[in-house]
């Protein structure tokens, strides 16, 4: 095993920076943040050091076990496979199915279509129209899914991957002032993911880089 | 792996004859046409259904295949007689062509474990888009291909579903056993499916509007393949990760293709272009091709 701490390079308010983290916490994972401002110095995400550890110049990256991992879900179910306890996915394969189909609803059909960088490209007159319209699509979708998938939270009564990728992506969802109103499946178990440590801690207004006037 | 394993993939994949795509009835050597230009700026391909094609395609029985043609044989049916139903963006009449990435990555998956299934094909441009249908949105809320009915679920997002299979239907692997590497695997998938797939796919395009839609595909997929150049040259052996094929490699070549639909230039891209072309010529890669599905028009048939 690799001596020294996991390091995860981590922006505040990155939502795929925050799944990595929800896990990091769950698993009861000691390890040290180096932040990544995506948007001071033209974006550090874009320095060659960077570029070198993640060519997709995105964040998160997780340094762990003499490795770099990039992309959120796959950093997730690395750290699965290798501290499995407690679980963020459950054991039978079809309810693995529905955890890895909302975690990949979100991660690669909601968050992608209303990340930073395509927000640059659509332009400022219409980017909240457009992150909206990514939002809801997705939510309308999730909404109907959880509906058949949820107990207290995204798939059953244990917290998974899926809850891992709600959190974050409920949150973006305020930012940029989605109604929640037609999905109140989505919100309730938001709201119970919100209370617990993990998520916490976290959570984006208490990260070594969160700005003071937004630190809770 | 060793270089044996190369040859296992090529045997195994050859044995599937699958599903109804062989009624393409056409050698897989035999030349293959290009899909018509139409509007460039509508077109996607069904790359996540060709995915699960190969994958299904190599579970099952394996059999000595040389001289075999792609039409004989069929693998034996699932346990339980129901064939798993899977439900693919195939190619529309008319002149657009029109295939979705996503879809082509489950079909190869079920190409390459020799399963057999059915195809319903789901035309993303007849009848103003038969994804929005209310029985199809009913299967996938998200209104996408490929959406795959199986073991008496139904499962939508193409990684997902080849997850499944594997972890229901292991032999053979599309993920090494070693998590280190499984991470180099999910990590190309994630890059691609998650990475520039999305960004590049029709809702999207129709949204950017007709103008800049070109423009925009194929920043989306210069930017991802910058990126996942480079990533290969650290993993990539044979195929996308070492020697065998994986879950990247049934996200790759769909990519591969949208990206020579979208006519970017691949001459950056070395690795990318030689891995592509070691597993175009794999069966279940072949037999998965948006050409050779139950709904290819004539036209653009292989």
């Amino acid at each position: 095993m690799q001596a020294g701490k996991p390091i995860l390079y981590s922006y505040f308010r990155s939502s795929c920076s925050w799944r990595v983290r929800i896990a990091l916490a769950l698993k009861g994972i000691d390890y040290e943040t180096v932040p990544i401002n995506l948007i001071k110095d033209g974006g550090q995400q874009f320095s060659k050091d960077f570029q070198a550890l993640n060519p997709m110049k995105q964040v998160p990256a997780l340094k762990i076990d003499g490795i770099t991992i990039h992309q959120s879900l796959a950093i997730i179910e690395y750290l699965e496979e290798t501290r499995p306890t407690p679980r963020l996915l459950p054991q039978d394969p079809k309810k693995r199915a529905s955890v890895r189909m909302i975690s990949d609803l979100i991660a690669g059909g909601i968050q992608p279509l209303q990340n930073l960088s395509v927000l640059k490209q659509v332009g400022e007159e219409i980017q909240l129209t457009w992150a909206q319209n990514a939002i809801t699509s997705g939510f309308n979708a999730l909404e109907q899914i959880l509906q058949s998938t949820a107990g207290i939270y995204c798939v059953g009564d244990e917290v998974t991957m899926a809850d891992l990728c709600l959190v974050p992506q409920v949150a973006n969802a305020e930012r940029f002032k989605v109604d929640l109103t037609p999905y109140p499946t989505i919100s309730s178990v938001n709201k119970r993911l919100l209370v617990l440590e993990a998520f916490q801690v976290s959570h984006p207004c208490r990260q070594p880089d969160t700005p003071t006037e937004l630190r809770a | 792996m060793c270089g044996g394993s190369s040859k296992r993939w090529k045997r195994v994949a050859k044995d599937s004859s699958v599903t109804k795509a062989s009624r393409a009835h056409q050698p897989a050597a035999s030349k293959r046409r290009e899909p018509r230009a139409g509007r460039l700026g509508l077109r996607a391909t069904a790359s996540a259904a060709t995915s699960l094609h190969a994958a299904l395609a190599a579970w099952g029985p394996q059999r000595p295949l040389r001289g075999r043609s792609l039409d004989s044989a069929r693998p034996p049916p699932v346990a339980g007689g129901i064939f798993p139903l899977l439900r693919v963006a195939l190619r529309p009449g008319g002149t657009l062509c029109l295939t979705s990435r996503p879809a082509k990555e489950s079909q190869e998956a079920l190409a390459l474990k020799g399963i057999d299934y059915e195809t319903v094909p789901i035309n993303l441009i007849k009848d103003g888009g038969q994804q929005f249908s209310k029985d199809f949105q009913a299967l996938n809320p998200m209104k996408q291909v490929p959406a795959l009915k199986i073991d008496g679920i139904t499962i939508h997002q193409s990684l997902a579903i080849i997850e499944y299979l594997e972890e229901t239907r292991p032999t053979p692997r599309l993920l090494p056993q070693d998590p280190k590497k499984r991470a180099s695997v999910r990590m190309i998938s994630d890059l691609i499916a998650g990475g520039i797939q999305p960004l590049q796919n029709l809702s999207v395009l129709k949204q950017v509007g007709e103008e800049i839609q070109l423009t925009w595909a194929q920043n989306a997929i210069t930017s991802g393949f910058n990126a996942l150049e480079q990533i290969l040259q650290s993993t990539a052996g044979i195929y996308c990760v070492g020697d065998e094929v994986t879950m990247a490699d049934l996200c790759l070549v769909p990519q591969v293709a949208n990206a020579e639909r979208f006519k970017v230039d691949l001459t950056p891209y070395p690795t990318i272009s030689s891995v592509n072309k070691r597993l175009l010529v794999l069966e279940a890669f072949q037999v998965s091709h948006p050409c050779r599905q139950p709904d290819t028009p004539t036209e653009l048939r292989a």
